[in-house]
């Protein structure tokens, strides 16, 4: 019987090669990568998204990601798909990844973005994954002529802004949160406070500190105590008018092109807020 | 004077009274005789109150008791039931004092009340007033229910066999309290097994079974027929009263 | 009311208005309490006017309406029941509420008018209440205890449930806010949510000091005094209601906030004696001392951490839980 072996590997080796002409087969396991590949990749080549790009308070393609396969990012979910190449967040949905690496799919992870100048990267690499970087360059060169359209306002002294989320969290440092203020021309509270990174600041601390903006950071669907805590009337109250703004949380839950929206919609608002002050005295 | 005009109660398709006319005196203590089941209790409930009649009618110096509110009847009829839950740690003159609710009289304003005293004197309880009720025996339990029903300065007690389960000392002391209630102008009512008890503290015996009233009269004229028509039993004559002897 | 009643209402009082005091001033930032006093009164917005009137204040207020309804009810409940280990959270009646209320908050009904809050909590605890008397009717107290047990797993095993099927994606990690309650960030709006019903329950609840005397001396005693058990204007229906109102609405509000029902009338009965009625205001006192004594803590020791109420006021109950099953063990009954 020991010649079947062989031949059982033969055979086998045909078949993959027969599935590496065709079309590849694309499943994304992490909201960031799953709007990347809508982005860059035919979609025909897309076999599975993970839950959350169906929802559009967190994801800017809800609407492209209806007519697509979504899972459950689990291991033996994506073994069913039988995908040539998996994309992957850096944290999340590990067996699956583990998994899909066992039978030989071509693995992307791309870490979470920190700067707007993590996001070209993280387009290339997914364009390459996908095989199609003419894609990936124009947007990535798209992004930069509308970052260096921005006259720069990080130099001197810039009003502070916090970005409340759900549950009292104010975003870090550490964020792609952070580097958007920055390049809106705005000093994050949490930095200039020195607040715990990813913890919950009560309400006090927050109104104690009364930063120039709030920025109301609403993600998810539905009700919750969490996401009622932005619609506190007391926040109403304090920041007045131009003081508060929403920025969907789509724009920079991931580093996407569309994070410079964001940019933009806060530009406004320091904006706003200048003409506010230069009228009140 | 207490009336029920041919009472009926039926519970889970059982006859408990049928047709249950009798009258109760004021001055005057009214033993109901009967074997276990017979209905005496079911007449107690349902004159208090307690349990619906489904026919017949109860009349309190004529008038029908259907016409009193809840409050004026309680202030008019105390009832003591047979068996008590456990009496919570208050002191005894508190518990007599709830007596006083019918009349909307709370704390220190009812305990002060010269009704609770009179029934603290009355059961031979004084001593005992700060007492907490939990603390005490059967025989001095069984004497502060009376005096909660005292309290309440009702004419009418009703009393569901307080003697039971009594040594015959307190089994003697209740009955004389009983007694001296009935003398000073109350209609006392009570549910009593002791024939001998019955013939020489009673005014006037109801002979209870199987729901209907089989004999009213007053214990002098309880002969030995009735006892067994009633109990099946037969009984010896000692002094005035009756001893059961033997069963038949 | 005797002297002893008076001089410990009278220091419950004292009490919670030392409370009130430290709970108005201290805090994560401090700030001039007349000066902000005076811009809240103006109605000016300036940090330390809405620190004080819409932050701090509303939780004081909060602290006293939850904690005195929480504990009168343990009184009513004890008092009713004839058992001193009745409470509302261990029988299972803030868990009725807590569903309730989730129910409506989850699912978005109560941004179609805010009162549908409060009144899912109601119904919860109405729901509850009715059923835990049923399960138990003339039973022993180890009747009540396990009916309680019961409908408090099954309370909390519904909400949970509820929480992990509605679309939010926060809702499953806010189990332990409503199955352990908290005050944290509460406002004006949340009073005046909670303010009716809490009113209401407790005016019917201190009303019914006189049937639960009456109810020491057995049901039979009670009835013929002149107070109806059962029908429409039972006592028993009075209580239902009372409770539910009261309890309803402050969970609605703030979540189940256990043990305080049983650990208040359980200490002031060493004062007050064992009389329902006279238990019945120093409880209500007791009980917003006692939780008002919890958020200060809460808020002394959690500092950026959120640590429910719930927490502390079981680490106070649960040792008075802990004697109680020694004395039952050793009596053989509560």
């Amino acid at each position: 019987m020991r010649w079947l072996i062989p031949l059982i590997g033969i055979v086998y080796c045909g078949v993959l090669a027969g599935h590496g002409q065709a079309a590849p087969r694309i499943a994304s396991l992490n909201l960031c990568t799953d709007q990347l590949a809508l982005m860059l990749a035919d979609k025909e080549e897309i076999v599975a998204l993970s839950p959350l790009v169906r929802d559009c308070s967190a994801s800017v393609l809800c609407h492209e990601g209806l007519p697509h396969v979504i899972f459950a990012a689990d291991a033996e979910n994506i073994l069913s798909v039988h995908p040539d190449i998996v994309l992957a967040g850096q944290y999340t949905a590990r067996t699956a990844v583990m998994a899909a690496r066992e039978v030989g799919a071509h693995i992307v992870i791309l870490p979470p973005a920190r700067r707007l100048s993590d996001i070209p990267g993280q387009i290339r690499r997914v364009a390459q994954a996908v095989g199609h970087p003419e894609r990936g360059e124009a947007f990535i060169a798209a992004f930069e002529k509308r970052l260096r359209g921005m006259s720069d306002l990080t130099t001197g002294v810039n009003p502070i802004a916090a970005v409340y989320e759900a549950n009292g969290l104010v975003a870090g440092g550490a964020s792609l949160q952070n580097d958007v203020l920055k390049y809106s021309g705005f000093q994050n509270l949490a930095v200039r406070a020195a607040l715990p990174a990813g913890g919950r600041i009560p309400l006090e601390t927050l109104l104690a500190w009364r930063p120039d903006l709030l920025i109301l950071d609403r993600s998810g669907q539905g009700h919750s105590l969490a996401q009622a805590m932005l619609d506190n009337p007391v926040l109403t109250e304090f920041f007045p008018g131009v003081h508060h703004v929403n920025v969907p949380a789509s724009l920079w839950l991931c580093g996407l092109p569309q994070t410079l929206e964001a940019v933009a919609v806060l530009r406004r608002a320091r904006a706003a807020l200048a003409e506010n002050k230069t009228e009140a005295p | 004077m207490l009336e029920v005009h041919h009472l009926s109660c039926q519970a889970g398709g059982r006859t408990l009274l049928d047709a249950v006319s009798a009258q109760f005196d004021k001055g005057c203590v009214t033993g109901l005789l009967g074997p276990n089941g017979a209905g005496k209790s079911t007449l107690l409930k349902v004159t208090a109150g307690l349990v619906p009649a489904c026919a017949g009618k109860i009349t309190l110096d004529g008038h029908d008791i259907q016409s009193l509110t809840t409050a004026q009847l309680a202030r008019q009829l105390a009832y003591i039931p047979q068996d008590n839950p456990p009496l919570p740690a208050i002191p005894v003159c508190e518990i007599i004092s709830l007596g006083r609710l019918p009349y909307g009289e709370t704390g220190s304003r009812a305990i002060k009340h010269y009704a609770v005293e009179n029934a603290l004197k009355a059961t031979g309880l004084a001593d005992l007033a700060q007492r907490r009720a939990d603390q005490l025996s059967g025989g001095e339990k069984a004497r502060l229910m009376l005096a909660r029903a005292l309290a309440t300065e009702a004419e009418i007690i009703l009393a569901d066999e307080v003697m039971a389960a009594l040594d015959p000392a307190h089994a003697l002391s209740v009955m004389q309290i009983l007694r001296s209630q009935a003398e000073a102008g109350r209609c006392v009512v009570l549910v009593i097994h002791d024939l001998l008890m019955a013939t020489r503290f009673c005014d006037n015996l109801v002979l209870i079974s199987d729901g209907k009233v089989q004999a009213s009269l007053p214990p002098a004229d309880l002969t030995d027929t009735l006892v067994q028509n009633v109990y099946g039993v037969t009984t010896r004559k000692i002094g005035t009263g009756l001893v059961p002897w033997n069963r038949v | 009311m005797t002297k002893r009643e008076v001089l410990l209402n009278s220091l419950l009082c004292m009490s919670i208005c030392l409370l009130v005091m430290t709970s108005l001033l201290w805090g994560e930032h401090g700030f001039s309490f007349m000066q902000a006093l005076h811009e809240w009164l103006a109605g000016q917005h300036t940090a330390g006017s809405v620190i004080l009137g819409g932050l701090r204040l509303p939780r004081v207020i909060l602290g006293i309406m939850v904690g005195g309804t929480l504990g009168l009810s343990g009184a009513v409940l004890q008092g009713y029941l004839r058992n001193p280990l009745a409470d509302p959270g261990l029988l299972g009646v803030s868990g009725g509420a807590a569903l309730g209320a989730v129910c409506v908050f989850y699912t978005g009904l109560s941004v179609m008018g805010s009162a549908l809050l409060p009144a899912g909590g109601l119904i919860g605890a109405f729901l509850a209440v009715a059923m835990l008397l049923l399960l138990v009717g003339r039973g022993t107290a180890l009747v009540l205890l396990l009916a309680g047990a019961a409908l408090s797993s099954f309370t909390a095993a519904l909400t949970a449930l509820v929480l992990n099927l509605v679309p939010s994606p926060y809702a499953s990690f806010e189990i332990m806010r409503w199955l352990m309650g908290s005050l944290t960030d509460r406002t004006m709006s949340d009073v005046l949510l909670a303010l009716p019903g809490v009113a209401g329950g407790c005016i019917v609840m201190m009303l019914s000091g006189r049937a639960l005397d009456a109810l020491t001396l057995g049901e039979d005693v009670a009835q013929t005094m002149g107070f109806h058990l059962r029908g429409l204007k039972g006592v028993q229906l009075r209580l239902v209601v009372g409770t539910a109102l009261a309890v309803g609405s402050c969970v609605a509000v703030s979540g189940a906030i256990g043990f305080v029902g049983l650990v208040v009338p359980h200490l002031l009965r060493v004062v007050v004696g064992y009389r329902p009625s006279r238990l019945l205001l120093p409880s209500f006192l007791g009980g917003a001392a006692l939780l008002l004594l919890s958020d200060l803590i809460v808020r002394v020791v959690s500092g950026h951490k959120d640590i429910q109420i719930g927490v502390i006021t079981a680490l106070i109950g649960a040792p008075v839980f802990f004697y109680r099953v020694l004395q039952f063990r050793k009596q053989g009954q509560f």
